[in-house]
């Protein structure tokens, strides 16, 4: 009963003008930057994270939100029109999606991939409300030990996800924690690897390190290779929408989707690129017309965008209850969240419930303006596509150096944004993992309380560590964390094999 | 995990930079009281050994394959004179807000930059304009953030 009128009352303060005119916008944003190949919703996040330095919590969230959901819709668009996924959550989507295209029915695979993303989107929407609170009050129950091997966990898990090497997710996610060190060490309140910069005081700045390692990095790769003029965009001739014996024929492909990008966005370590060749795979598999696929099936572009809409909001779950962010953006995501001065975990349940459950009425109200601003404006975001490189590189760098400054109004965190950048580069460069280092900066200082505080109880016993069934839990989970990796990998690969072939051999 | 089959020049150098980064930290841990030492010590001696295992995966791989320069695949289409121009420009624009302001500086570095990749001249000034007033309506006017106003402005 109560939480029915959290969530009453979150729609209640979620449908604010200002509220809505943020969610019209973030969306709007979030589109344009998902049909622009190249940008993914990360760098978006963490971009325009700054502009949300004004707002309320709620409000703030609801932007960020509507930049994430915005993206992953982007990216089928220039995936359908142009064949060249704007994320790596619409790789799937290119393989149908452009099919239609040459066939002169772009609009009816950009309305399926709308009327798919939105219904993806709002039906995870469902487990966000009714798993949250449920995670939340196991994670009441943690103490310091618990928040320590929670840490570890957290980083096991996103080491595995964006590398090829496990080993280099790991090692990669340990530099985070090294990095986590500068400043203040918080129990001696000494001054740590600070070199004389009184900036570095608390810390690195996790907003200025997601700015450089996602959004600077970006601009130094669009730098190193030959700029793309504009690129061909097929015209859109044909009508949109959708009749009604469409709906049906889509509407089982749509809720398989959903369940498949839902369990995979709760996972921590699977991510929307998955959840897309799942979806397109099972769409496929239960299909009745078979002989569409890799020809123009718009069943395959249903399966793909629902599947990774519906990731969205089951990709939340772990990373606003235990603060294990499953991927790349919910990293940012919860970068954006701690600054609002929020921390993930049960007192989002709790001590700010009315915030959250605003977010969570914000997070449904966002999927309604991708539908209606994805089917009013995909014409114009087409165009979209067309934007130059060239004018990408200055427009980027530049609105980082300000996100950068506007943090404490001090051009020393610009200078570390640009450190974090050229590392962010290298970083790609060498396959090693940025959601990781961002991670290990996040859960660095929370992993370091715990363990400190743990011995600090124990008078330096470290059996501590091992003394309740939920940190044995915990460390199991780690394990599990380290090993899902081999299984997820391989499934991935597995995947794209056999849908990259799939056209080729029809 | 994928199975390589050559230990790769690419993974070499990301051994010894980290060996390097972590050499750094330790030395500039010295001057920490004991109590302080102890949790970086711990992290540096976590990345050694996971670093230590990954040298020692490549170095198995050493013997039947030999070691594989990717370096020319990984910087394949790395076009070395407009890299660090980009990037040199990108730094002297950073400078450029500490002397000129935020404003004009920024003008300067996308009209130069602009020029430079070679961006029609309309283009150009419809970047400049649709820049400006985002920045101005985001930052100066929604979040009230002052921009520098440069040392020979002040």
């Amino acid at each position: 009963m109560e939480t029915l009128a959290l969530m009453g009352a979150g729609f209640v303060a979620a449908l604010t003008p200002l509220n809505i005119l943020a969610m019209l916008l973030s969306t709007f944003i979030g589109v344009c930057l998902g049909c622009l190949p190249g940008l993914s919703a990360a760098m978006g996040v963490a971009l325009l994270l700054p502009i949300t330095f004004g707002m309320g919590p709620a409000t703030g969230l609801i932007v960020l939100g509507g930049i994430y959901c915005g993206a992953i819709f982007g990216g089928s668009i220039s995936a359908i029109l142009i064949h060249t996924p704007g994320t790596p959550a619409s790789a799937a989507t290119a393989i149908e999606g452009y099919q239609l295209t040459l066939q002169g029915r772009a609009a009816k695979a950009l309305t399926v991939a709308c009327f798919a993303s939105f219904c993806g989107g709002l039906l995870s929407c469902i487990s966000l409300y009714f798993f949250s609170p449920l995670l939340a009050e196991l994670a009441l129950k943690f103490k310091s030990p618990e928040y320590f091997w929670l840490s570890l966990f957290g980083l096991t898990i996103i080491a595995g996800v964006a590398s090829k090497s496990l080993l280099k997710g790991l090692i990669s996610g340990m530099l985070g924690l090294l990095i986590s060190t500068i400043g203040m060490d918080p129990m001696e309140g000494v001054e740590r690897f600070m070199l004389g910069v009184n900036t570095l005081y608390n810390g690195i700045d996790v907003t200025c390190a997601l700015i450089g390692l996602f959004s600077f990095s970006q601009v130094l790769i669009l730098a190193e290779k030959r700029i793309t003029a504009h690129r061909e965009v097929t015209k859109v001739r044909d009508r949109f929408g959708l009749s009604l014996k469409e709906i049906r024929r889509l509407s089982p492909t749509i809720v398989r989707s959903w369940l498949i990008g839902n369990i995979i966005g709760i996972l921590p370590g699977a991510g929307a690129s998955i959840a897309c060749f799942m979806g397109y795979n099972e769409a496929k598999r239960f299909s009745k017309h078979k002989e569409e696929f890799g020809k123009g099936s718009i069943e395959g572009v249903a399966g793909s965008e629902a599947a990774n809409n519906a990731v969205t909001g089951g990709s939340l779950i772990p990373t606003l209850t235990l603060g294990i962010p499953g991927e790349s953006v919910t990293a940012v995501l919860m970068g954006g969240l701690i600054i609002h001065g929020l921390q993930p975990g049960p007192a989002l349940f709790t001590e700010h419930a009315d915030m959250t459950y605003t977010f969570f009425a914000g997070f449904v109200l966002i999927q309604f303006c991708m539908l209606f601003l994805g089917l009013l404006g995909c014409r114009g975001f087409a165009c979209i596509s067309k934007l130059s490189d060239a004018i990408l590189i200055p427009s980027i760098f530049v609105l980082c150096v300000v996100g950068s400054y506007a943090i404490h109004n001090n051009l020393v965190e610009v200078v570390i944004m640009m450190l974090f950048g050229v590392l962010g580069y290298l970083v790609r460069k060498f396959d090693l993992n940025a959601p990781a280092i961002v991670l290990g900066l996040i859960l660095g200082p929370i992993g370091e309380r715990g363990l400190r505080r743990s011995l600090l109880l124990s008078d330096g016993d470290p059996s501590i560590l091992f003394s309740t069934p939920l940190c044995w839990m915990l460390i199991a989970l780690c394990v599990l964390g380290v090993c899902s990796h081999l299984f997820m990998s391989r499934l991935e690969h597995r995947l794209q094999r056999t849908q990259l072939s799939a056209p080729q051999s029809d | 995990m994928t199975k390589e089959q050559e230990l790769k020049k690419s993974d070499v150098m990301v051994v010894v930079f980290i060996y390097a980064v972590c050499l750094v930290f330790w030395w500039l841990s010295l001057d920490l009281p004991e109590e302080a030492q102890t949790y970086p010590w711990c992290l540096i001696a976590g990345l050694m050994v996971l670093n230590t295992l990954f040298l020692g995966s490549g170095l198995r791989k050493l013997r039947p394959a030999g070691l594989k320069n990717d370096l020319g695949e990984i910087f394949a289409d790395f076009l070395k004179g407009q890299f660090w121009v980009v990037l040199l420009g990108c730094t002297v624009y950073v400078g450029g807000i500490y002397l000129i302001g935020f404003y004009l500086a920024s003008v300067v570095f996308i009209v130069a930059l602009l020029l430079y990749l070679k961006v029609p001249a309309l283009h150009t000034v419809l970047t400049v304009a649709a820049l400006a007033a985002v920045i101005f309506a985001a930052f100066s006017w929604f979040l009230k953030v002052p921009l520098p106003a440069g040392l020979l402005f002040e």
